[in-house]
């Protein structure tokens, strides 16, 4: 049977058919214009989950990136300092060794003693050093200064040349109590008296002690900072990394105490130096300053053994760091691939190739072109034009 | 047969075939009137009854020219019936294609650069957090991430005004004046309308008599109300012999010869369980109410569609779902990123914090002590509010802690493992002068650069443990959740366009069988003409018979 085709079904599948392919041109031209697939979830609901994930993703291994880039910077600052105080703390060593094996004149070891003094300075600010507004090697009190040198009140020894001897003790305030020694018999049957004049001027007289001609001087090394790492996060599922070495490690702390006893006999002093709490570089260093004051090869022997232990941290730490850093490479580099490889994927999802694209394009204008020709030529075919 | 009845034969012929030419006419100037029906000349011989039949000019004399029997109308009842279903359930997918495109647009994750999305925002609160992991005191750390947080709470307070403001429009919220306005109350309004005409038309249909020119007009006219109508509810419809159209929306009857019995009523309602804002019920011609309730009976039609899609909660895909979904998201991180920042204390009626004596874990954000310096103490306030001050939070009112923005001290970025015993309650300055919660160890105090808080907020992209977000990291929950409503949108966009394709291929076939061709018509123009040219030659030979008998006297 013959299908009645009527001109309002042929006009109205003729204007249907004409919106479509014009829909699908607009949507190529928008595509093209954009160069983009999918510009809307719902063009393809997957593909845009997986585009969507793909960028949550990179961004996530961005962040880890980031992170690590910002840390890497701040452990290369640590590095710096590190290598700058292995100098600092060979150098000592190898004062210590020359100091050792003298002899020395005193002008010679005055000058020692002020090069590691010096290095002590030196050793204390790498160990302050600040970073962005944070110390570096105090650990997770970044806000505080984690070195400090601090000289307890200073006792000193005079010979007057008069035959008296005078010892002035200060106390934590500055006030000063002087003690002064005098021979009260003959010089082959010494009698000593020791008259004390106290801060407030009143003076007292007695025997003279042992403990008149001994002067203690205490340097103590003091570490403000925490024991506590920081850490960030450069994984998933909690991995974290330090990325702070901690002062009391890498420079020690502790105290040194010069002891130094004058013999009126012989008119000579002896001096010792000793050492408590925890011996480390800075320690040592400050150690050695005092034994070279004081001419304590003993000392000099036993900062020199803190020195190299201190060096042997050092080289420790630098390996901690560097092993950090290689970490941070190799995780920096995974996450790259993986970054590259998402890349990837949302580009083949969300990006338009170019090639097919303008192909279809163009199909689409010509299919376009051709149902615009071929509905004019259509809608003018009638009988009309034939009655 | 005389002269006069040959003329009269032909006289009648022109009038008839100038009818016929007139329907013609008609149908070509109809051609493009959208539900117009092709119309029909129907034409029979016409004869006087009383001849005899042995009488062969009395039988001649019986064949009195033509007549025209009927006008006809081409139409097709269950062809036109089964359009409308189609048609309806093609309106209620158009409709909610284009809700559910409107409400993918306001989510807006997928455009490149997307400074306004969700997405985008949450990257760069993480970024944030990265940052104050590494610098825990550094004060523009703690800016950055508390700024970058307020972001994100602006985006998805806008997003949710977005949302509801439109499903405001098209349900209302809850309130009469709301509802009025709204969008379905325009379409019910139109759907009443059309329920009026449709009961008049009949009236009319039935006063034209069932065939003829003016009653075959009517009946295009109720067709394409009864279409229109289709496009609003998923009605169905039956003619009754005399030509009356009954109307019937899955059992309950809208019209009824010549009454509309079931008109559309609406109810706001304010604040119900179950989130319903608008009721439709129907009412008779007297105003009674026959049904208060018959929501759960439209299910196509543009109504159907704005009260599934302006509906509640569904497993199919609503605005509500999507407000749902950033609801989540805000309650989620809310919970989550408050819990980090007061993690093992306790808040007291005076919104200070105390520690908990069971924790062993807790946060701490900054402060300073009677020297000036920067310690660690315990938290202040939470992170992420409600910003109205309601007891509850949703996408609509989160914002952050305006007392930690004007206190960047008070972020707790540092999480320390400890007890109730190590912490004393001391003279902390943060601004003004208060107490607060620090280590009684002073070394403790100064571990201010440490960032563990933020690690656990970083370690919340990858997983958490919230049942709002579904045990998902905030993105993921963000991507799962528009991932959903995009895949639902994609597949009511499919249904759409596969529906119009199935409606196009009925509305083909009907125009087929009940459109105008215009070949068709020409030629029965043509037709009509020649035999108005022929009767009209039958009239002249007439005259000139005439003519000769008159002067056969001359």
């Amino acid at each position: 049977m013959l299908t009645r085709t009527t001109s309002s079904q042929m006009s109205n599948s003729l204007i249907k058919y004409m919106a479509k392919t014009q829909d699908k041109f607009n949507k190529l031209s928008t595509q093209l214009a954009t160069q983009k697939k999918i510009t809307s979830i719902t063009d393809d609901a997957v593909a845009a989950k997986s585009i969507l994930t793909a960028k949550k993703d990179i961004n996530l291994y961005n962040g880890y990136i980031t992170n690590m880039t910002n840390a890497q910077y701040e452990l290369q600052a640590v590095e710096d300092t590190i290598n700058g105080t292995n100098k600092q703390a060979t150098r000592a060593l190898d004062i210590a060794m020359m100091a050792s094996n003298g002899p020395y004149s005193d002008v010679e070891l005055s000058a020692f003693k002020q090069e590691v003094e010096g290095i002590v300075q030196n050793i204390k600010t790498y160990g302050n050093t600040n970073y962005t507004g944070s110390y570096l090697f105090s650990g997770a009190a970044t806000l505080t200064q984690p070195f400090e040198l601090q000289d307890a009140p200073a006792q000193t020894f005079k010979n007057n040349g008069d035959g008296t001897y005078t010892k002035s003790v200060a106390d934590e305030e500055g006030n000063i109590t002087t003690y002064t020694m005098e021979n009260t018999g003959t010089p082959e049957s010494p009698v000593w008296q020791t008259t004390i004049t106290k801060p407030d001027s009143t003076t007292e007289t007695r025997a003279t002690t042992a403990d008149d001609w001994k002067t203690e001087n205490t340097r103590n090394i003091i570490y403000n900072g925490s024991t506590e790492t920081r850490q960030i996060v450069i994984g998933a599922e909690g991995l974290e990394e330090t990325i702070s070495v901690t002062g009391d490690k890498l420079f020690g702390k502790g105290s040194i105490t010069t002891t130094a006893v004058f013999d009126p006999a012989t008119g000579t002093t002896t001096g010792t130096v000793t050492s408590s709490g925890e011996e480390g570089l800075l320690s040592s260093v400050a150690k050695l300053a005092a034994a070279l004051e004081v001419g304590d090869t003993d000392a000099m022997g036993s900062a020199m053994k803190g020195i190299q232990t201190g060096i042997e941290h050092i080289a420790e730490s630098k390996t901690n760091v560097g092993l950090t850093l290689n970490r941070f490479d190799t995780l920096t580099e995974a996450y790259d691939n993986n970054i590259m490889n998402l890349t990837e994927l949302r580009s083949s999802l969300e990006d338009a190739d170019l090639t097919t694209l303008i192909t279809e394009w163009l199909q689409s204008q010509y299919a376009l072109e051709a149902s615009y020709s071929l509905s004019s030529q259509m809608m003018s075919i009638s009988i009309m034009n034939y009655i | 047969m005389s002269i006069n009845t040959a003329l009269s034969i032909a006289i009648n012929a022109l009038q008839v075939n100038q009818l016929s030419i007139s329907v013609v006419e008609n149908n070509i100037a109809n051609m493009n009137t959208e539900g117009y029906c092709k119309q029909r000349v129907d034409l029979g011989t016409r004869h006087i009854d009383g001849a005899k039949a042995t009488d062969p000019h009395s039988l001649v004399a019986q064949n009195a020219g033509v007549q025209v029997k009927a006008i006809t109308r081409y139409s097709d009842e269950f062809l036109t019936e089964y359009y409308r279903k189609e048609t309806s359930e093609l309106s209620f997918l158009s409709t909610e294609s284009e809700i559910a495109n409107h409400v993918v647009t306001l989510l807006d994750e997928m455009s490149s650069g997307g400074q306004s999305s969700l997405s985008t925002a949450l990257d760069e609160f993480y970024s944030a957090a990265a940052n104050l992991q590494q610098s825990p005191a550094d004060i523009t750390a703690r800016t950055d991430y508390i700024e970058k947080a307020n972001k994100f709470t602006i985006i998805l307070n806008s997003k949710y005004k977005d949302l509801t403001s439109y499903r405001t429009n098209l349900v209302g919220d809850g309130t009469e004046s709301s509802m009025e306005a709204s969008k379905i109350a325009d379409n019910v309004n139109k759907a009443n309308s059309l329920l009026e005409d449709i009961a008049d038309l009949n009236k009319r249909i039935i006063s034209s008599g069932t065939v003829g020119s003016a009653a075959n007009n009517l009946y295009d006219q109720r067709d394409a109300m009864l279409t229109e109508l289709s496009t609003y509810l998923d009605i169905k419809t039956s003619i009754s012999e005399n030509g009356v159209a009954s109307v019937e929306l899955n059992g309950l009857d809208l019209v009824k010869h010549t009454t509309v019995t079931g008109k559309l009523t609406m109810k706001a309602n304010y604040q119900t369980a179950d989130d319903v804002r608008v009721t439709i019920g129907l009412v008779n011609e007297n105003g009674e109410v026959v049904n208060s309730n018959i929501n759960d009976r439209i299910k196509g039609g543009n109504i159907g569609a704005i009260l599934q899609m302006g509906g509640p909660s569904s497993p199919q895909l609503t605005v509500q779902n999507a407000i749902d979904m950033l609801d989540n998201l805000a309650i989620g991180i809310a919970e989550v990123m408050n819990e980090i920042q007061t993690r093992g204390w306790i808040e007291q009626a005076d919104g200070t914090y105390a520690p908990d004596p069971n924790a062993t874990s807790f946060a701490m954000s900054l402060g300073k002590d009677e020297n000036g310096n920067v310690i660690l103490a315990s938290p202040t306030e939470k992170i992420f509010v409600s910003r109205d001050g309601a007891t509850f939070i949703n996408a609509g009112n989160i914002s952050v802690n305006n007392n930690l923005r004007n206190n960047l001290y008070g972020i707790s970025a540092a999480m320390v493992s400890a007890d109730e015993s190590d912490f004393t309650n001391t003279v902390i300055i943060d601004g003004e002068v208060g107490k607060r919660y620090t280590f009684v160890d002073e070394a403790s105090r100064t571990l201010v650069g440490n960032g563990k808080a933020m690690g656990e907020v970083l370690n919340t992209r990858i997983a958490t443990t919230n049942q709002h977000l579904n045990g998902l990291s905030p993105e993921n929950y963000l991507m799962s959740g528009i991932s959903k409503i995009g895949v639902q949108a994609e597949s009511i966009l499919n249904q759409q366009s596969s529906q119009e394709a199935k409606c196009e291929a009925i509305k083909s076939q009907l125009l087929n069988e009940t459109g105008v061709d215009l070949n068709e018509e020409l030629m029965d123009l043509v037709r009509y003409q020649q035999a108005y040219q022929a009767s009209a030659r039958v009239f002249n030979t007439c005259t000139d018979l005439l003519n000769i008998i008159l002067n056969l006297g001359a």
